[in-house]
């Protein structure tokens, strides 16, 4: 959406440019954002395909071809990383619309707008932390002698289970967090879909004898669906996007072969392992990929929805 | 390889750390007993100590060196510049163990940047600094940046890709110029160690060594707490793997540390298994006589430990003891070096009456313990093996894993020996614990703001902890409550020691003295356990000691598929039969390659 066309005729785009001003105007720290940290690291990519040493430089450094890309395809580390990547953010798209769709779904049914403004509050305020202070307190909560741990302790006795080095629910402890960060924020969205239905559909429908759920079932689903739909289909371009600082901040070395993703992968690779050229090209197949994905999206969405992201 | 690299700088930290007798305080909730007991500390050597006020030799001999005629080396490295130096340097920032550090003391104001600059007129000047924990990270961002400070100390394998990509000053001549006795017993003790930051035959890095018997491993245990499973004298304790599960197996049934809970764990345990010299696993390996890293030759060829199938035997045991409890279920979870660590905590707090470790840590944390819990006595145990006896030890050709360099733009490396001369000069003239006692309230707080840890380089000399461990004890057996600075050996630690010699002889309660003495002069103590060690075993030595081209880019990798398999394996995820794919693995993955390239580079060394 970078420009709103206003309806008007050729001749007048200028006068429309000028009167739309304020806008562009507005719009130009995104623009020069955009281009300093999106476009012009593009160039850096040349690395993908060097033997990248930075002291030598783009120019000193040596080109290899392919070989970052064959070394990094071949790399075990890799093939764990990538799966992983697509079956947790997989779950956190898929999650992060059901979740907050049958919790607004929910909330519209509440009569009391106290309890309902309260809930909707207390859902959204972990959006706004950041993961640094969430995933401490998760970590506490999960921890061997967490919260957790001590109430399956109380209820079954003496069952404790080493969540944050099992490999068999670290996993869900990453997606069901992220879902629970964020499921305010879709709620929100969702609730205001809900609020736009026309009242006069629920009217029709009682009169035709439809209860509370035949009325959801019927009305509100239909009518929040186009939303759902943009949302779900938004959040594919995002398919390697598994959640970088999360991970960071949560996992460890035990936990890697389920939890390690892309971007774990690659800091650890080129940050903290100097191999900036491997990693620049595992940044370049994860973007590929990416533009794939966001590709599918825009079509899925221009065929079926008429919805246009350019 | 990056804790392994940070374990070493730490422990060699930690062994530079006690100066003034005063413990780490990294256990945290100790720093205020610890601070206490260090008061005490001073003010008992200062007792028993006559001041003695001519300590101002080397000042004499700066003075004397800028007057015209011939200087020695000595006065050359104390010539202040004419003009202003600019060092840029980085830091990895942690709180000074000095428990006695001014609050409000920090890099940017500590006194060897306030010193260099009066004294030398150095300007230390500080690009970044970053959380050590964060270090390694910040590094690599600023280095992918092209951004190098002008002294930094750096791993192997930064050190071998930085010398490549020519990042690093040359300082072969400035090395010939002010080479000196004491400053080549930091880091060229013996046999031409410093050969090891040697390329095509130019130095390009100062290695900061340890004694290789450092990498010894020891069993600490509680008398006190074993006493409840009926272990009342040294004589009783484990010599071989059976006997100490047995030990183990009692203990879980016993509410040995009065937490009003029987069970384990009963031993501490880190996700970096080994090398971390605290709470590991390195012990019940070297019982084993098997190592999870080092090149040692067989039959003329380089062979790499870490894949041999002899670990299948510990890595079974230790599978069956986790099975059975003796660690925390989630172990993996928690490291020794964590800020607020848990596993530190747990130690402090008295949990393990069995804590595995290397030969420092008496004097952190387990002084926080006998500070917290002044009843704890603690001894060092046999060596553990299979049959009783003592097994053979790996040691390190060469130690030296972290190298103080210069960098490319660096106008004056020289400046590197010249700060490392006067900080072993600063240093060896106020840790006299007669100098600190008649140092006025201002010149003790200015001592008390020199914190080592923040210079980008250390002053201290691998070969000291036994030169002290006899010189202080050839002392003690003739009786003596005092030494004079001309018997004192030239080194940053000596003074610390005496002082808590001193110290611990007036208040055997006083934990801080205790860890300090114990781990370095006490006759049954960790420095003497260590030698004791090295002089008892046979050796076989890990033969490589440089970095070769396809380590510095897969030995992370590696490190990383070896030790997520042990853990596994440990843990049950991984059954022991799968070692063999693991070695497959690690051959594929690039272990051939670095197997090849080191024999190369040892055919051509032999």
């Amino acid at each position: 959406m970078k420009e709103k066309k206003p309806a008007v005729n050729k001749p007048e785009k200028r006068k429309g440019l000028y009167r739309t001003r304020e806008l562009h105007v507005m719009l130009v720290p995104a623009v020069v954002f955009t281009a300093v940290f999106s476009y012009l690291p593009l160039f850096g990519l040349v690395m993908a395909f060097q033997e990248f040493k930075p002291l030598l430089g783009f120019r000193g450094s040596s080109f290899v071809g392919l070989k970052q890309f064959q070394y990094i395809f071949t790399m075990p580390s890799f093939k764990i990383a990538f799966v992983n990547t697509v079956i947790i953010a997989f779950f956190k798209i898929i999650l992060s619309i059901l979740v907050p769709l049958v919790l607004s779904l929910m909330l519209n049914e509440v009569t009391k707008s106290w309890y309902k403004r309260a809930v909707q509050t207390i859902v959204f305020i972990p959006y706004f932390f950041s993961w640094a202070i969430l995933a401490g307190m998760i970590l506490e909560i999960f921890a061997y002698d967490g919260i957790i741990n001590n109430a399956l302790n109380a209820l079954l006795g003496n069952e404790r289970i080493a969540f944050l080095v099992s490999n068999q629910y670290f996993r869900s402890i990453i997606i069901a967090s992220d879902v629970w960060k964020g499921m305010g924020y879709n709620t929100v969205l969702m609730l205001a879909a809900i609020t736009n239905v026309d009242a006069a559909l629920y009217e029709a429908a009682q009169v035709d004898g439809a209860g509370r759920w035949k009325q959801v079932l019927h009305i509100t689903l239909p009518s929040i669906l186009p939303m759902v739909a943009v949302l779900t289909v938004l959040g594919l371009g995002g398919i390697l996007n598994a959640g970088f600082d999360q991970i960071l901040i949560m996992y460890n070395p035990t936990v890697e072969k389920t939890v390690d993703i892309l971007d774990t992968l690659v800091y650890r690779m080129g940050i903290a392992g100097r191999q900036y050229s491997a990693a620049a090209a595992m940044g370049l197949f994860k973007s590929v990929v990416s533009i794939i994905f966001v590709g599918i999206s825009y079509l899925i969405l221009y065929k079926k929805s008429d919805y246009r992201v350019f | 390889m990056r804790k392994k690299l940070f374990a070493g700088i730490l422990s060699a930290a930690l062994v530079v750390g006690s100066l003034a007798g005063c413990g780490g305080n990294d256990g945290g909730n100790s720093s205020s007993g610890s601070s206490k007991a260090d008061d005490g500390g001073q003010q008992v050597s200062s007792d028993a100590e006559p001041s003695d006020e001519g300590s101002d030799a080397e000042d004499a001999g700066a003075d004397s060196g800028s007057a015209e005629g011939e200087k020695t080396v000595e006065e050359k490295l104390l010539e202040p510049y004419d003009e202003p130096v600019d060092i840029h340097i980085v830091l990895a920032y942690r709180e000074s163990e000095d428990p006695l550090t001014p609050e409000d003391c920090t890099p940017e104001t500590s006194t060897a940047v306030k010193l260099l600059k009066e004294e030398m007129n150095i300007n230390l000047i500080y690009d970044w600094i970053a959380n050590n924990d964060q270090y390694n990270e910040k590094f690599g961002a600023e280095l992918a940046a092209g951004n190098l400070p002008d002294v930094f100390m750096v791993g192997s394998n930064d050190f071998s890709d930085l010398v490549d990509q020519g990042g690093l000053a040359d300082l072969t001549e400035a090395y010939e110029e002010y080479r000196c006795d004491a400053l080549d017993a930091i880091f060229n003790y013996s046999d031409n160690v410093i050969d090891v930051a040697k390329r095509d035959g130019k130095l390009y890095g100062l290695p900061m060594g340890t004694d290789p018997a450092q990498a010894t491993s020891q069993m600490y245990y509680n008398m006190t707490q074993l006493a409840s499973v009926g272990i009342t004298s040294t004589d009783q304790l484990p010599k071989t793997i059976d006997e100490f599960e047995e030990l183990c197996d009692k203990l879980m049934e016993t509410d040995y540390n009065n937490d009003g809970e029987v069970g384990g764990p009963v031993l501490p345990a880190t996700v970096s298994f080994y090398g971390t010299q605290l709470g590991d696993f390195t012990p019940f390996f070297h019982a084993y006589e098997t190592w999870t890293s080092g090149w040692v030759d067989e039959g003329g060829e380089l062979k790499y430990m870490g894949i041999d199938e002899s670990l299948k035997e510990p890595l079974t045991k230790l599978n069956e003891w986790y099975e059975k409890g003796y660690f925390r279920k989630d172990w993996p979870a928690y490291d020794v070096y964590d800020a607020d660590s848990v596993v530190v905590s747990d130690i402090v707090a008295g949990k393990f009456a069995i804590v595995p470790g290397s030969w420092w840590i008496p004097n952190w944390p387990l002084n926080s313990n006998k500070i917290e819990h002044p009843d704890s006595e603690w001894v060092i145990g046999p060596n553990l093996s299979l049959d009783g006896s003592q097994p053979k030890v790996m040691l390190s050709r060469f130690t030296g894993s972290t190298f103080v360099v210069a960098g490319h733009e660096c106008e004056h490396p020289e400046a590197i020996f010249k700060m490392m001369y006067w900080s072993l000069v600063y240093t060896a003239k106020n840790s006299n614990p007669a100098v600190q006692a008649a140092m006025s309230e201002e010149e003790a707080a200015e001592y008390h703001s020199y914190v080592y840890t923040w210079l980008p380089y250390r002053i201290y000399s691998p070969l000291c902890l036994r030169t002290n461990f006899e010189t202080i004890n050839k002392a003690i057996s003739e009786g003596k409550t005092e030494i004079s600075e001309d018997e004192a050996p030239m080194n940053d630690e000596f003074w610390g020691a005496w002082a808590s010699y001193l110290t611990y002889q007036e208040n055997p309660e006083d934990g801080a003295a205790w860890g300090t003495y114990f781990s370095r002069l006490a006759p049954d103590g960790g420095v003497a356990n260590m030698i004791k060690t090295v002089e008892n075993a046979e050796i076989i030595y890990n033969e490589l000691y440089v970095t070769t081209p396809a380590m510095i880019t897969k030995s992370g990798e590696l490190n990383k598929l070896r030790d997520g398999t042990f853990t596994s394996m440990i843990m049950g995820e991984t059954p022991i039969s799968e070692f063999d794919t693991f070695v497959e693995q690690w051959k594929a993955q690039g272990g051939d390659e670095i197997a090849q390239e080191a024999n190369e580079w040892y055919q051509s060394v032999k």
